[in-house]
């Protein structure tokens, strides 16, 4: 009690944030009962018939549940990897420029994809690479080179994903290194160039090191998200496309697409839950091996 | 002092809680004692009574509506508000708003359209034959009895059906110059077509031979290659989904006998459409990429995007309207069986049912009643306004006022979702083409009843294996269907493989069990 009285404006503050977490992440756990009922409109969430571990049999009878997971779990640290790399590029290459109206304008561009979404992305996509009339087989057409047939070929989309990924969340991961990277103490910079330190010394040995621990903060986030797929982007982009779904199926796309006009919401949760303990069993393990190399640094 | 904070965040959340749960009952038991005290008066309150149908809302709808509202104002003192749901996600929508208790009075009801998936789900209002005397007198004339028996689930009708069910077949329209040029005087099988396909390859840069969607015409030249092998549903009949593997049968076969597409002789049929879309896909006349395509080929025809176009006979008189007016003339081919016969629409092609929430239950049905059954309404709610999106002509028919062209109608008939109304009460339509004509005259008598027309497949005991075979379905079926596979046999051996993997014999066992039981009761 004493503590909340000294400190009553930090709980203050931390109240807004309590309050969301009760709303939207503890109480909805609630739901968790639903992966295990038949659910009907009369019985609702908690007295739709137990049918204890039925829901799951769908999802591990269609055969595709080890190879969705491992899509969902590849493409992420992918995406996660692509982005942490490109973000601190990015960002340390920000730092580094002087001009203040071209750093403004390239961050403001980097930024800008940020808030156009997958829906209006895959638009982009499809006019500039579907078969017919797209943009890129046009201009093939007219170089006398034979046209690609992107939407049927795998092989194409191992890189478009990453590389759309970045492009849309790189301006986003950046700004989050500049931050840290502003922060560092000017001081050390300055006697580093006093002691005859070059500028791409400095990068290595000062700002990389220093940029350490928000990555490390910044990575397991992102694990906590790694077998959330990024569902519209796949949804938007891929679609119902078959040709491509080997390659391209993650978890979410699969439950959406065989439950959307069932909306069943026992098997939906159940695939849910599946998730969320797989995210839990990774985070742990991702946070224990933090803490083992380096105690300071781990999340808890 | 841990303990503390973390004992008060107990308190929270306990009485957190309990707010949300005495929340809940008291609207329940709210929304019992309006059906109590609606039941009994008359229409003293003003209600707003909100309705979801199918597609998009056409232009001119405000106008129209609040033409609606004020009749119905005057009349039962209540007046609706629409929404739509767009065609492309039907599928996910539908179902997500009868699940997420919002606002819904009334939506458009079809057996092609989940009715009996969200009608054992618990998603209508139970209706009863005595009920709707009471509150819609006018449609209980006009509906032929059995329409009401044939929307029984679990005995308790569920939707109203239309009064007058469409006469209608899927055809697929071609243009007669490029027939022309490719020698062509008449097309008596889909198999055939391959000149025409080749002279538009040929002939018309920028125009698709075959301009599918990723819905509605993905699986359609691959449904007209099946249909000349056995009278085919379109869709099988465990999952409704034409984009789905399942169970089907031959719908003139007076016994029923259920097959499985992945056996014989079904899936040897498949096999020799899948071999000619094949050839057709790697000549180039399907577009690459129908799963990223969002325009109908029948909305790309007449600008001359797409070869041919895929429809209904109702849906499609405005593209041949389209079409004529901008010289374009076009050769319709009705998708018939092998008999030459096709099947009439079952009595629930069209309907509308109250949502199990609905407040207004009552009032709902007096003003469906209106809006279906009296022609002021009826014109209003299919045609638009009078004067300005049709005009009655001397000659007693329907027909556009003057200046305004099918294109620049802001109301075109059909286009607003009320397809339920009762057509019967509109007179003849002016200004349909003579090919229109031509194929409704010669549609109406190759219309037949057949013995499965009216089964209503309930899903319940099979769902995560449905749920499955669609995904199965558009992983394996659909590259089939367009022809882009590599090899058709080993397409259809991985096809077949998930497919009996996902339970396709149990469904079948399923239908088999559930058609056998509707034969019977017939």
């Amino acid at each position: 009690m004493k503590d909340i009285r000294k400190n009553w404006l930090l709980y203050l503050m931390f109240l807004p944030v309590a309050v969301y977490f009760v709303v939207f992440a503890y109480i909805p756990m609630g739901g968790v009962v639903m992966a295990f009922e038949s659910y009907s409109r009369q019985g609702g969430m908690f007295l739709s018939e137990w049918v204890g571990f039925d829901n799951f049999h769908y999802f591990f009878a269609s055969g595709k549940a080890w190879l969705v997971t491992r899509n969902t779990m590849v493409y992420n640290v992918m995406f996660l990897g692509c982005y942490t790399l490109f973000s601190i590029v990015a960002a340390v290459f920000l730092s580094e420029i002087r001009r203040k109206s071209f750093k403004k304008l390239s961050q403001t561009l980097m930024f800008l994809p940020y808030f156009i979404s997958w829906v209006t992305v895959s638009a982009f996509v499809y006019n500039f690479l579907n078969y017919e009339y797209g943009i890129v087989n046009k201009l093939l057409h007219y170089m006398d080179v034979q046209a690609l047939d992107i939407y049927s070929n795998t092989s194409y989309w191992y890189f478009l994903l990453p590389f759309l990924y970045v492009w849309k969340w790189v301006g986003y991961g950046s700004i989050l290194y500049l931050a840290a990277i502003v922060g560092i103490d000017q001081e050390i910079y300055e006697a580093a160039t006093i002691d005859g330190a070059t500028r791409l010394q400095r990068i290595t040995r000062i700002t990389l090191p220093l940029l350490k621990p928000t990555m490390i903060i910044l990575l397991l986030l992102g694990l906590g998200r790694i077998m959330r797929g990024e569902f519209d982007m796949f949804y938007q982009l891929i679609g119902n496309n078959g040709l491509l779904m080997d390659a391209t199926d993650i978890i979410d796309t699969l439950a959406f697409r065989s439950l959307m006009g069932s909306a069943d919401f026992g098997m939906a949760s159940s695939v849910g839950l599946y998730q969320s303990v797989l995210t839990l069993i990774i985070i742990l393990t991702a946070n224990w091996l933090v803490r083992r190399y380096d105690r300071e640094q781990a999340l808890f | 002092m841990r303990r503390g904070i973390r004992g008060r965040l107990w308190l929270g959340a306990a009485l957190l809680c309990m707010l949300i749960v005495l929340g809940l009952t008291a609207c329940s038991r709210n929304a019992d004692k309006q059906d109590v005290a609606a039941a009994g008066s008359g229409h003293e309150k003003e209600v707003k009574l909100i309705g979801y149908l199918i597609g998009e809302a056409p232009k001119g709808m405000p106008q129209v509506l609040q033409a609606i509202n004020d009749k119905l104002k005057n009349d039962i003192n209540a007046t609706i508000e629409l929404n739509y749901i767009g065609w492309n996600d039907v599928a996910s929508k539908y179902p997500l708003v009868m699940a997420s208790g919002q606002d819904v009075d009334f939506i458009f009801a079809a057996d092609w359209n989940f009715y009996v998936t969200e009608a054992t789900k618990g998603a209508f209002y139970p209706l009863s034959q005595s009920m709707l005397e009471q509150y819609m007198p006018r449609h209980m004339a006009a509906m032929a009895p059995e329409a009401l028996r044939a929307a029984d689930v679990n005995g308790t009708p569920y939707m109203v059906p239309t009064s007058s069910p469409d006469r209608k077949v899927n055809v697929a329209l071609f243009r007669k110059d490029v027939m022309e040029k490719a020698g062509m005087t008449q097309i008596t099988k889909f198999s055939e077509i391959e000149p025409y396909l080749a002279e538009i390859k040929r002939d018309y840069p920028g125009m698709i031979p075959l301009n599918l969607d990723s819905q509605y015409d993905l699986p359609t030249p691959f449904a007209y290659l099946m249909l000349e092998k056995f009278a085919w549903f379109t869709a099988p009949f465990d999952s409704g989904d034409p984009l789905a593997q399942g169970i089907t049968a031959d719908m003139e076969d007076p016994a029923a006998v259920m097959y499985s597409m992945a056996e014989e002789p079904i899936l040897g049929w498949q096999k020799e459409a899948a071999y000619i879309m094949k050839d057709w896909y790697d000549k180039g006349y399907i577009n690459k990429n129908p799963y990223a395509n969002n325009i109908r080929s029948k909305d790309n025809f007449c600008n001359g995007k797409s070869g041919i176009a895929f429809g209904n006979s109702i849906d499609m008189m405005n593209v041949f309207m389209s079409c004529k007016e901008q010289g374009i003339e076009v050769y319709p081919f009705p998708m018939l069986y092998p008999s030459g016969k096709a099947a009439e629409s079952s009595w629930l092609n069209n309907g509308v049912a109250i949502a199990a929430s609905s407040k207004n239950p009552e009032r709902t049905l007096e003003a469906l009643d209106l809006i279906m059954e009296d022609p002021s309404y009826a014109y209003l709610a299919y045609y638009g306004i009078e004067g300005v999106n049709y005009t009655i002509t001397p000659d007693g028919t329907v027909g556009l006022p003057e200046g305004v062209t099918s294109e620049s109608n802001t109301y075109p008939p059909d286009a607003a979702g009320f397809w339920f109304v009762n057509k019967n009460l509109f007179k003849p339509v002016a200004k349909s083409t003579e090919s229109y004509k031509e194929l409704q005259d010669r549609i109406q008598p190759l219309l037949e009843p057949t013995p499965l027309v009216g089964f209503l497949f309930n899903s319940d005991q099979v769902k995560s294996e449905i749920a499955n075979l669609k995904s199965v379905s558009t992983q394996y079926a659909q590259p089939i269907y367009i022809g882009a596979v590599s090899d058709v046999e080993a397409a259809f051996d991985t096809l077949v493989q998930h497919l009996k993997k996902a339970g396709i014999n149990k469904v079948k066992a399923e239908v088999q069990k559930q058609a056998a039981e509707y034969i019977a009761s017939r």
